[in-house]
């Protein structure tokens, strides 16, 4: 792998939402986990239940002919695509972390120790993150949890990123359950065909019953396209609904859960009769298992950076949890595995490969050189705004766009350009949300962006004059959209970035937005632009004219 | 509990409440200086019940964050 990374280098390193981290102390995570492991032993866990009796994971004895079985639970979230291993540079060379040879590797060497006592589940958020994974929209990474020989996988609400029939191709390519018991089809009230509730899973001599959950606010940060004729329920309603059915199947009982550390939480509190909850969706590093409710709610983190391990000691009998890890359930991903997996670093070679390729290849040709400018309007702004304002977000086009100068970073040659160049110009993997906002809100936004320099925000389908002799607040002296005067009454559709619509910039004003929509980050909407409108001929336009 | 796409969420930075649309992450709760250490390897995000948390986590409505700063990072003076 290192030879692959050695010749694309960074152009690699893409992600599209994930900003990727600098290698700067990227050991120091390491360092942070095991004091975590360390001190979490030590404090005093936020249970509702007694602790543990186990609190140290050693290995998992042979108890055949005994009452009770013991049985690893190895588990992932949120793996966002994280192909690559983070490089950490340190006084001792570098080192790894995270990154899907190292994972799978890691499982198969965990797995390897107790093969028939133990489970291996992932609780979604599996494929959007990278370049490398989306670029195959999943099917590299499905590739190698097939190799890892997941025994269940609940879905995440960015599995639906690409839409359905992507989804319904990787559910087909998993040699696994895809569950998700609360998505039914609002036609027919019934489940989703593409995923099933619930498995049952034989793990030594106990039976497991796993119900998969999905997120159930995914409609309203997913793009409704994507999503359309789905119906995500409450968690609750639909564990009461199938836990009698689980109950007569299966001794243990494990929730696979996309609902966040809260909605866990929240679960566990609820409905009697669940052992586990494995989670994701916060991307919670949970080191030692809560209990709730003689619940155990368990999580890894995220991307790839850590795999759950908790060991249970079942009853045969019935199925109860007798005994469970108590810490150190969170076992860090490095690039010190005993044996690397073979198969799938040549997966990831291969994908890495023509992912260097393609990120390369032109997408269209801009017919004018572009810089960014920190203050007023520029082309490379306008081809920014322009572009999102193109994208149909929520199936109709917005009012109109802002982007903030300050993210726009790089400049593009005249001639060719390629997506690996829009990524320098558009690198913090912002993501497009779409706002209804006032007149009036529009012209704070504006008057903000104009309080301590020339103008700092670009704009399409609209156009201000400003005079920075004039008053902070007060600076604004003439804006329209869509050729008429800015309503301060009317309610425009705004499309924007995530950054500003959570207060970056200090533009507070975003916050009070309405009926919030989220689409594709924003260096993919220009992508496609630039694609559709090739050769692009930007050019400042007086959209944004200094008094 | 998620509800109508207006719905907003109030999330405590360091005990100081923030509301934010549902469906942004914890990068932008904390902000974009406390996301920079973060990644740098300067500080570390936790929730209430002491968990450490990656900064692209939903956020959900009650949560509780603290921006942890960590010490020096020894040996680093390259970056």
């Amino acid at each position: 792998m290192l030879h692959v990374r050695e010749r694309y280098g960074n152009l690699i390193r893409l992600n599209y939402r994930y900003r990727g981290r600098t290698g700067y102390a990227r050991r120091f995570l390491l360092t942070l986990l095991v004091a975590a492991s360390l001190l979490s032993g030590c404090a005093t866990g936020p249970t509702d239940t007694p602790a543990p009796v186990t609190e140290e994971v050693a290995s998992v004895p042979p108890n055949a002919g005994d009452s009770t079985e013991t049985i690893v639970i190895l588990h992932t979230n949120d793996f966002h695509g994280a192909v690559e291993p983070e490089e950490i540079q340190g006084s001792g060379g570098t080192s790894e972390e995270g990154g899907l040879v190292n994972l799978i590797s890691l499982i198969g060497q965990l797995r390897q120790e107790h093969p028939d006592r133990t489970l291996l589940l992932d609780a979604g958020d599996s494929f959007q993150g990278s370049y490398v994974s989306n670029n195959t929209q999943g099917e590299l990474v499905m590739a190698a949890m097939n190799i890892a020989g997941y025994d269940a996988w609940a879905l995440g609400n960015h599995e639906f990123d690409w839409g359905q029939e992507p989804l319904r191709a990787r559910i087909a390519q998993a040699e696994f359950p895809a569950l998700a018991a609360n998505i039914h089809d609002e036609a027919t009230g019934k489940l989703w065909d593409a995923v099933q509730p619930y498995t049952i899973v034989e793990v030594g001599r106990i039976k497991a019953g796993i119900l998969g959950l999905a997120y159930p606010g995914t409609p309203a940060i997913s793009r409704p396209q994507n999503v359309a004729g789905l119906d995500f329920r409450q968690a609750e309603e639909i564990v009461r609904r199938y836990l009698p059915e689980l109950q007569q199947q299966a001794g243990l009982i494990i929730v696979l859960s996309h609902l966040g550390y809260d909605g866990d939480l929240a679960l566990a509190k609820a409905v009697d009769g669940i052992d586990v909850i494995v989670g994701g969706h916060s991307h919670t590093f949970v080191e030692s298992p809560r209990n709730v409710n003689d619940t155990l709610i368990v999580q890894a983190g995220a991307k790839g950076q850590v795999i759950g391990r908790l060991e249970l000691t079942v009853s045969v009998g019935t199925g109860q949890v007798v005994d469970y890890t108590g810490r150190k359930v969170l076992v860090p991903v490095t690039g010190n595995v005993a044996v690397v997996n073979q198969e799938v670093q040549g997966l990831v070679d291969a994908a890495l490969a023509q992912a260097a390729e393609t990120v390369n290849q032109p997408i269209g040709e801009t017919a004018v050189a572009l810089r960014p400018q920190s203050a007023g309007e520029f082309a490379l702004g306008n081809l920014v705004v322009d572009a999102m304002l193109a994208y149909e977000l929520d199936g109709q086009r917005a009012d109109i766009a802002m982007h903030n100068n300050g993210g726009i970073r790089a400049a593009l040659p005249k001639g060719p350009v390629s997506f690996g160049q829009l990524y320098a110009v558009l690198p913090f993997d912002n993501q497009l949300m779409a706002l209804d906002l006032t007149g009036e809100q529009i012209l704070r936004i504006l008057e903000h962006s104009v309080s301590s320099s020339p103008g700092k925000m670009q704009v399409a389908g609209m156009t201000f004059e400003f005079d920075m002799g004039r008053p902070k607040g007060d600076r604004i002296v003439q804006a329209a959209a869509g050729g008429e005067l800015l309503d301060a009454a009317r309610v425009y559709r705004v499309v924007t970035i995530d950054y500003l619509a959570s207060g970056g910039d200090g533009q507070e004003t975003f916050l009070e937005g309405g009926n919030p929509a989220y689409g594709d980050t924003a260096v993919w909407a220009v992508a496609q632009y630039i694609r559709a409108h090739s050769p692009v001929y930007p050019q400042v336009e007086g959209r944004i004219i200094q008094r | 509990m998620i509800g109508t796409p207006n719905q907003r969420l109030t999330v405590y930075v360091d005990d100081e409440p923030r509301r934010f649309f549902v469906g942004l992450r914890v990068r932008h709760a904390v902000g974009y200086l406390a996301a920079w250490r973060v990644e740098r390897r300067e500080a570390i995000i936790m929730d209430g019940d002491g968990n450490h948390l990656d900064l692209d986590g939903a956020l959900y409505d009650g949560e509780r964050l603290y921006v942890q700063p960590l010490g020096a990072p020894e040996g680093d003076d390259n970056d």
